[in-house]
């Protein structure tokens, strides 16, 4: 397994690393989230780059630059894992911050491109994955409220929160992170 | 009885072939499915067959492929994209029901221009057919509101995150109601108006706007306003000093406000929805003496409608779902009238149950019993039952 470890130290009202692929709004959203989860704490995020080798072995691809150990005062808090998932017309961002556990500990939406189901931004429906891991329900009107006129934008967000959470658990399973 | 089917598919593509450079054409574009973003191609369609019957005379049963619909989308870049909605309807009858270019002006603003929709109540904007009950929309959303209302406008929509909210506000073209004969009136409301952006006629600009709230758990509230004045083709080549002349004209319009208030709720199998619409119509009295036709001063219509999905009960692992529904309507294009009598069949309490089996996300067979019942006591309540289907993709 070949790790490259990038870092970066943060005191807050200073950016966090920088994702290359995000937009600047995206950006800003990772740093208000951690300013709110990780107050006065000096965090800094270190960038999983799993192997060629170790892909294959997981059985799935991971784009670079999308899975981030996180550490808040020299501990370790967690994993920032970034992603694309599908619109009506577009494709938004999303993060997901896993607790050291691998429980959920936030779901944000990054950038929403698209007009119409942009209601899956509100905290009211993110905050139900609070708490979710690989083992939970994830099934959209049962287990997570939808919101009508975001059907589309729901379920991918329901699938893709999953998605994320299947894999770092294999990660974890593995030794890959 | 029979249900019919059609075939769906669904693709994102590029513009451009990536692997050796060389032009493609549209079809080759989207057929060649190389991996880009560029082209969205999505639908829907839906398959009705409607049952009237009563005890003393036979109907005849209508089978129709009621709609089937491509959505094509292109992608200029991250921030412009334009969006065409293109209907077969009743199998021959092609429309454009949307056409529009949207620029992203900020993280909170877009700015929309071309056909679009008119944001009122729930069915005019969220139409596909699994996102509502019934094989048939509501008939508040056909009778009162024209759906689908379609006008070239332009204007901007976004929405604030952290308050849950989302807007849009657009100067529009408004109905016609005047080319020669009046073509709005008591029997079929707005609908005749609509223009749908085909060679429309435009004197001047109306409003529309909505506000929606979802920063509740489960439930979505709406707020939507139109305003404006209707076209008529009795101001063209019109003499501004013929006093007589434009007075005649201005009986041909009719100033309309209409206001809606719509909500959505779903907890886990339960779902509820309602609507309030109410519009105003003003100069009516002039534009009947006019045109000669029998349009009220006022609309209104209403409906609550409530639905359990009953597999959560029989089967919590499945993947489908088996919905279970009842709504009623009422509504009446005389809801006021003047100088004139009220026709009271233009009144009408609609009640329709039913169920839904959703087989998989995006496809529903449907089932429902309908009974219309004017509110005039001279005439006999009709009944009818639906079957169909109705896919989205």
């Amino acid at each position: 397994m070949k790790i490259f470890i990038l870092i970066s130290v943060l005191a807050f009202g200073v950016t966090l690393q920088d994702v290359p692929w995000l937009d600047k709004n995206g950006q800003k959203r990772i740093d208000k989230t951690f300013a709110k989860l990780w107050k006065d704490q000096n965090v800094k995020t270190v960038n999983l780059d799993i192997s060629i080798e170790d892909q294959k072995e997981l059985g799935f691809k991971i784009r670079k630059q999308t899975l981030y150990k996180v550490f808040a005062d020299a501990n370790h808090e967690g994993y920032m894992y970034l992603d694309k998932a599908p619109s009506k017309f577009d494709k938004f961002d999303y993060m997901v911050i896993y607790n050291p556990d691998l429980t959920i500990k936030v779901v944000k939406i990054l950038v929403y491109r698209e007009d119409q189901g942009g209601e899956i931004m509100s905290s009211s429906f993110l905050k139900q994955f609070k708490g979710k891991n690989h083992f939970s329900k994830f099934e959209l009107g049962k287990d997570i409220q939808g919101i009508s006129g975001a059907t589309i934008s729901c379920r991918s967000t329901v699938e893709g929160v999953k998605k994320l959470s299947k894999r770092i658990y294999k990660m974890n399973q593995l030794g890959k992170l | 009885m029979m249900l019919f089917s059609v075939i769906v598919t669904q693709a994102q593509v590029t513009s451009a072939d990536s692997t050796t450079n060389e032009p493609m054409n549209t079809a080759q574009n989207i057929l060649a499915g190389n991996g880009g973003k560029s082209i969205t191609v999505a639908g829907y369609g839906e398959v009705h067959y409607n049952q009237q019957f009563n005890d003393t005379l036979s109907h005849n049963g209508k089978m129709d492929v009621h709609r089937v619909i491509m959505f094509l989308g292109y992608k200029f870049s991250d921030k412009t994209s334009f969006i065409t909605e293109l209907e077969f309807e009743h199998v021959k009858e092609l429309y454009v029901e949307q056409a529009f270019l949207q620029h992203n002006l900020h993280e909170n603003i877009n700015f929309r221009t071309g056909l679009m929709l008119i944001p009122m109540g729930i069915v005019n904007e969220y139409h596909e057919p699994t996102t509502f009950n019934g094989v048939e929309r509501p008939n508040v959303d056909s009778k009162i509101i024209p759906t689908t209302w379609r006008e070239i406008g332009a204007g901007f929509s976004g929405k604030f995150p952290s308050a849950s909210l989302r807007y849009q506000l657009y100067a529009v073209n408004g109905f016609l109601s005047y080319n020669g004969v009046g073509k709005i009136g008591g029997s079929s409301g707005y609908r005749s108006g609509r223009q749908k952006g085909a060679e429309a006629i435009f004197t001047t600009p109306n409003l529309s706007g909505k506000l929606d709230f979802y920063g509740l758990k489960g439930l979505k509230l709406g707020l939507s306003g139109y305003f404006g004045g209707t076209q008529s083709t009795a101001y063209n080549n019109l003499d501004k000093s013929d006093a007589d002349a434009v007075a005649a004209a201005d009986s041909s319009v009719i100033n309309i406000s209409m206001v809606g208030i719509d909500a959505r709720y779903q907890n886990k199998g339960f779902k509820a929805r309602g609507q309030f619409i109410y519009s105003n119509n003003d100069n009516s009295e002039a534009y009947n003496a006019y045109t000669g036709k029998d349009l009220g001063s006022s609309f209104v219509g209403y409906y609550i409608e409530a639905s359990y999905d009953i597999m959560t009960l029989i089967d919590k692992e499945s993947k489908m779902e088996l919905n279970i529904f009842g709504r009623y309507e009422n509504y009446d294009t005389h809801n006021s009238v003047l100088s004139m009598d009220r026709d009271l069949s233009y009144g009408r309490l609609d009640y329709t149950t039913g169920i839904g089996l959703k087989l998989a996300n995006g496809a529903m067979l449907k089932a429902d019993y309908q009974q219309f019942i004017n509110i005039d006591p001279t005439t006999d309540a009709k009944h009818q039952i639906n079957l169909g289907f109705g896919v989205w993709f």
